[in-house]
């Protein structure tokens, strides 16, 4: 899927503690800062107000942090399988 | 790859905290990716930062939304300049690592003459850098936002 679809909150954090365990999270007001392994990254977003249980959010948003955090990418596209991206022909 | 576009750009904004106020300049590092719904931006310094847009100056726009908004989050959090100076520089030199190694093989292409942005080129060997300055006596010349400005870098 291209940067633009989306995958929601709870999914992402399921794929945290399988891909990035003992990571921590931290709601600030417009993002999550995450940190895992001495790595921080300040920008999730946090969706809009009124929908902030499980928001959609954007793969770019998803794929930046997981190259930020190093983390697997391979374990990351086992639980979010939309982080694939299509293979041009 | 063919898609790629590496980009330098200076930020400024006049931010609010917790007693007081500052200035931060960032001349920093970003890769504009064009997709097929649209362009992405990653952010190489500071890292933590990517948006998107229908086009290239929505994502500009995108991008510079995030990045002040990780501003504003740090600065409510901040109990004092001393803090939200640190965090603010932590938080820019925090490199995402696979976008550089992405924007310095762009900017190979770019010297190659293979891409090429329609907008203002601006040097890409100049080293990414924060500024963070606490404004004891405010004055109109710290209104500097619309100074903004993205490049290709080359």
């Amino acid at each position: 899927m291209s940067s633009f679809g989306t995958v929601g909150l709870l999914d992402i954090w399921t794929m945290l503690e399988a891909c990035a365990p003992k990571y921590s999270k931290k709601a600030r007001e417009h993002n999550w800062l995450i940190t895992w392994q001495e790595r921080s990254y300040w920008s999730l977003p946090r969706g809009d107000h009124g929908t902030r249980t499980n928001p959609d959010i954007q793969l770019g948003h998803v794929r930046n942090m997981i190259r930020q955090l190093q983390i697997n990418e391979e374990c990351a596209q086992q639980h979010l399988p939309q982080l694939r991206k299509k293979k041009k022909t | 790859m063919s898609n790629n576009y590496p980009i330098v750009f200076t930020l400024k904004r006049m931010i609010a905290g917790n007693g007081f106020l500052v200035g931060v300049i960032a001349k920093g590092r970003a890769l504009l990716v064009e997709e097929d719904d649209g362009f992405w931006i990653n952010g190489v310094n500071p890292g933590s930062v990517a948006a998107g847009g229908k086009d290239r100056e929505g994502a500009f726009q995108a991008f510079r939304d995030g990045y002040v908004s990780v501003l504003y989050d740090i600065a409510k959090d901040a109990p004092t300049f001393e803090a939200f100076d640190a965090e603010v520089k932590a938080f820019f030199a925090a490199t995402n690592e696979p976008t550089a190694i992405e924007w310095t093989e762009a900017v190979a292409r770019v010297r190659a003459g293979e891409i090429n942005l329609p907008i203002e080129r601006a040097e890409a060997d100049a080293p990414p850098e924060i500024h963070v300055s606490e404004i004891k006596q405010p004055t109109p010349q710290e209104n500097t936002s619309l100074d903004d400005t993205f490049a290709e870098a080359a």
